[in-house]
Formats: C-alpha cells, structure tokens, sequence
C-alpha cells in the first residue's frame, strides 16, 4: 500500500479561499465534458454587490446559493516544484491547499430581466425620436446593450430574447422600449401597407416596405428592421420578411385590449373591433387565446367581459405576485391562472410548486379551483 | 460586475501543474483530490505562516485508489472510505487578470517559494492579491489590490466526482504501525 505524507502546502496561508467548491448540474457537466480538449468554456457569475449572485451560460441562468457544511473538505494537491516541505518522514508527499466549509449549488432559474424595466422608465421610442435621430447618440441618460449585458442577470441568449419579447429598441447601441402607442402605429400601417401594395404576408420584399416607411412614414431603416425582426422572420439572402400573423395580430390586440383596464368591454364588440383593425386577410386568425395572459374574463348577464390585465406588468416576487392575482380574482382555474405565471415558473413542474405553495386546491363540480391560502400573511 | 468562470482555460501555463501521486490520482483527477473531514484540522502555532509547509500525517491508500483509505495524524488513526459524488463537483481557483502571464495559484506558488520572496512576505501584511503581481518581478507586488480583486477571475483547477472520505472517529493508536 503506497503511503503519502500529508502536509500543509507550503503557501497554506496564502492559499487560503482561493479554492471554491461548484456543484455542477447534469447538464452543465455534460457541456463541459463535451467540450473537446484544449477550447475553454467559460461563464460568467453576474450580479451587482447588492444582488444575489447569478451564473450564466451562453443561454441558461442559475443561481448561485452557498450551502455550509459541517465536515470539512481538504483542497489536496501534490507540491508544487521546489517548494520546501518538512519531507521528514519519507514517503511521498501530497499539500493541501486549503479547508473548505461550503459548496456553492447552482438552480436554474428565469433570468431576471425585470430590471430593465424599471432602468428603460422613461427612455420610450416613439414618434418625437423620429426627427431627433441623431439626439439619441449624445444623450447620457440612456442605457446601452453593452451595460445591460453586463449589469443584468441573464445569459445572452435570454437576454436578446427578453429585449425582442419586451419590444426594446437597439438604437446606437442604447436600449429604447418602444412607445406602446407608436408600435400599435407602426403595426397598423404595415397591414395596410399589406393589402395596399398587394404584398402575400409570408413573403414580403423587405426593401420594398422598408422604403416605404422610411419615405412615406418616415420610420428609419433600423427602427423598421428591428419591428420586423420581432414580428417575424427576415431572410436575409432573398431579402423577404416571413410576418408571423399571430404574433402581429396579438399586438394589435392587446393594443385595443390597453383602453379597457377600469371598464370592461363585451368580448364580441372587442373581437369585431380587433377584426376591423387587423383588415380582412387576417380577421380569420383572430383568437382570444392569443391574449392570453393579458385580460380577465367576468361574466354579467350572461355575457362575457374582458378586462386588460397583463402577466408583464404583475410583482416578479411570487408571493406577491400570488397577493395580486387573488386580488384581481378571488379563485382561478388552474388553466386561466397559469399564462400569468409563465414568467416566474421555469417549466410546468416549478408552476406547480408554486401553486402547491401559494395556492389552497379546491375540487368542485367543475373542477379545480385554486384561492389563497387563508393562513396567507405575506 | 462581472466574474469568468472558465473551465479548461486555454494556452498552457509555463509550467504545467505538477500531477498528484498515482494512487491519489486514480481517485479522481491527476491533480487534485478532495478528502473529507468530520470537524477541522486544529493547528497551534503562534502565527499563521507558521504552518506552511508542515506535516500532517500519513495518507494510506491502495493502489487503484479505492479500497480503504487511512489516514494517521499523531497517534489517531482515521479509517475512511471513497465515495462516489452525487452531482460532480467543479474545484475553483481565482486567479489574478494579468494579461499575458496567466498564473494559476499553483504555479504562483513555485515561484513565490522562491527565498528571496519569503523573506518579503513574513513581514507584509499577506495580501493574496499582492502576491501573484510578485511574479512579474520587481515591485509590482504593491498594486492596490482593490483594482486586482475587481478583475477576479476564477478557473477550474479539475472536475472530481469522487472524494475520499474520513467519516469515523479517530482511534487511538499505542506505538507505531507496522
């Protein structure tokens, strides 16, 4: 049986909380396992000193949590060359580098783009921007991408997908949410401009509307890629824009939907104006499930209303979140409840964690039904 | 703030980490084992770099780096065992941003063991930050270690799925094992 000498490295002290301890998921494992040899995968740990620390991927975000432990771990190495170790007692010798109490576990978890918001308050895109283009670049209040990349706890990934579902504007590199009145603008020409220029929506020549914009709109080139990016496909080698109809045709609904969040309307008087606004090709892809996770239905008289109520603009804290949606309604049906929950789940197994947690289930005749935990004091 | 987390760093360093005993090796990673403790190691010594460099105990284990592992420390003896990692566990070690010499703190070691440098480091206040400038030589070691620590860096010495561990309470050893 080999014997090894065990000793304190000979730069113990200097080594001490060099070393850290990360317990790697499975597929983070794997990822590095598959790596050939001799390229470099690196993340990055994001998070500003106030903020719990998060560690990116190219496309996931986990969080960062320490876990002590009550046994100590002994960071062994074998001695670096040259050093002087006490070799008294002959056998081969192995340092330890440093005593470890924690370990630091990684969760997935949704990336946390909630603060862009709240830093984007008051930077909207709209109208007035189209004459000051050039403004833009001097204006110190802005915020670029290059920050928020830097600054916000999401992966790339998440975070260009966050900028194109939240409808953010890249202009010189500052981040500018667009106006939500101008985008229903914007929209609502480019269908016209569908049907009056005879151009099939799932091939549209770019350059043509495009040009039109800029021209007779006076909408500027990377405002109008960008529209387009977030409402579809650009090809860029054939130049045409594939539109996605459901994802135009939802805008412009919730567009409508913005005027209704004291006064309900009756869903068949909303339905025709969302019809009349989207013109005749389209008015046949119109569906309510579309809004989804956008308006509360009530029923007076037999008659259904609906109400805007949007997932986006609900507390990111689940607890609280929970506190709103049971505020809004006093129970919910497990399918109605989970568009509004989408932001703040990972995946329908953290959904019902949540449910599970927040939620009392009720079954009735008509099913299940969720309300608050009364015990509830948060 | 922004803190890279690189696994298999590239280009390799001047002097590549010098490689654990065969049979530590087998256990996991030629370069680095974890052994487990109940408790902590206790070491009296009147300051803190006294212990550098001194002798804990012996490290028994079998050839193929399984088996049972022992470990004596003075008369104690510690029986352990290998066991398998549920989740494999990254080791980390924060490295300093220089740009060119990319100095893992295993290769600062070697060279900070130099004498000359121990001689400058029992009276400074030990600052690891400060340490690791020491290698490009000269006086470089008083950099405010503020602007290092913003630049932190951390690699990934190894992955280990296997750890050794000393879970039992040490016995009692009369005389010397043979």
């Amino acid at each position: 049986m080999p014997e090894y000498d065990l000793c304190f490295s000979a730069s113990a002290t200097d080594d001490a909380a060099t070393f850290k301890l990360l317990e790697l998921p499975p597929e983070l494992a794997q990822l590095i396992d598959t790596t050939v040899q001799n390229s470099s995968v690196t993340f990055t740990v994001k998070g500003q000193p106030n903020e719990d620390a998060v560690l990116c991927t190219q496309d996931k975000t986990y969080t960062l949590r320490s876990v002590a432990l009550s046994n100590s771990v002994l960071v062994v190495t074998a001695p670096s060359s040259g050093s002087s170790i006490d070799n008294v007692n002959g056998g081969e010798p192995a340092v330890i580098r440093d005593e470890l109490h924690e370990i630091l576990e990684l969760l997935p978890t949704v990336p946390r783009l909630h603060r862009l918001i709240g830093l984007l308050r008051g930077r909207e895109y709209d109208e007035s921007d189209e004459t000051s283009y050039s403004d833009s670049q001097k204006n110190p209040n802005f915020y670029s991408y290059q920050d928020a990349k830097s600054e916000i706890q999401a992966s790339d990934t998440e975070l260009e997908r966050g900028l194109k579902e939240k409808r953010i504007l890249i202009i010189n590199g500052f981040l500018r949410p667009i106006s939500k009145d101008y985008l229903q603008n914007l929209l609502e020409i480019v269908l016209n401009l569908l049907v009056s220029l005879a151009l099939p929506h799932d091939k549209v020549p770019l350059d043509d509307l495009v040009s039109t914009l800029t021209e007779d709109h006076e909408v500027p080139r990377t405002v109008s890629i960008q529209l387009m990016a977030w409402f579809g496909e650009i090809g860029e080698s054939e130049g045409k824009w594939k539109m996605d109809v459901g994802a135009v045709l939802k805008e412009v609904g919730i567009g409508i939907l913005r005027q209704h969040r004291r006064d309900p309307v009756a869903k068949e008087a909303f339905i025709a104006k969302w019809k009349k606004a989207v013109g005749d090709t389209f008015e046949s892809s119109i569906d309510l499930n579309l809004l989804s996770g956008n308006y509360l239905v009530s029923t007076t008289d037999g008659k259904d209303l609906l109400t805007y109520f949007p997932s986006a603009e609900l507390p990111v804290d689940p607890a609280q979140r929970f506190t709103d949606l049971f505020l809004a309604r006093a129970r919910w049906k497990g399918d109605d409840i989970a568009p509004f929950l989408l932001e703040i789940a990972l995946n329908s197994k953290e959904r019902d964690k949540l449910l599970l947690k927040y939620c009392r289930a009720i079954t009735d005749a008509q099913g299940i039904w969720y309300t608050s935990r009364t015990q509830y004091t948060g | 703030m922004l803190i890279p987390v690189t696994f298999n760093p590239p280009g390799s360093q001047p002097t590549p980490p010098p490689k654990l005993p065969m049979a530590l090796a087998k256990v996991s990673h030629d370069e680095v084992v974890l052994i487990e403790l109940q408790g902590a190691l206790e070491v009296e010594v009147t300051q803190p770099t006294d212990k550098n460099g001194k002798f804990v105990g012996k490290l028994t284990i079998d050839e193929n780096g399984s088996g049972k592992p022992t470990l004596m420390i003075g008369h104690h003896l510690l029986e352990g065992n290998i066991t398998p990692l549920t989740k494999p566990l990254a080791i980390l070690t924060r490295i300093t941003a220089d740009a060119g010499s990319r100095d893992t703190n295993i290769s600062s070691s070697s060279v900070s063991d130099a004498p000359s440098d121990r001689n400058n480091r029992g009276d400074e206040n030990i600052d690891m930050n400060a340490m690791d400038c020491d290698d490009d030589g000269g006086d470089s070691g008083t950099q405010p270690s503020a602007i290092q620590s913003q630049q932190a860096q951390w690699e990934a010495v190894g992955i280990v799925k296997r750890k050794i561990v000393f879970s039992k309470r040490p016995m009692p050893i009369v005389g010397r094992l043979s």
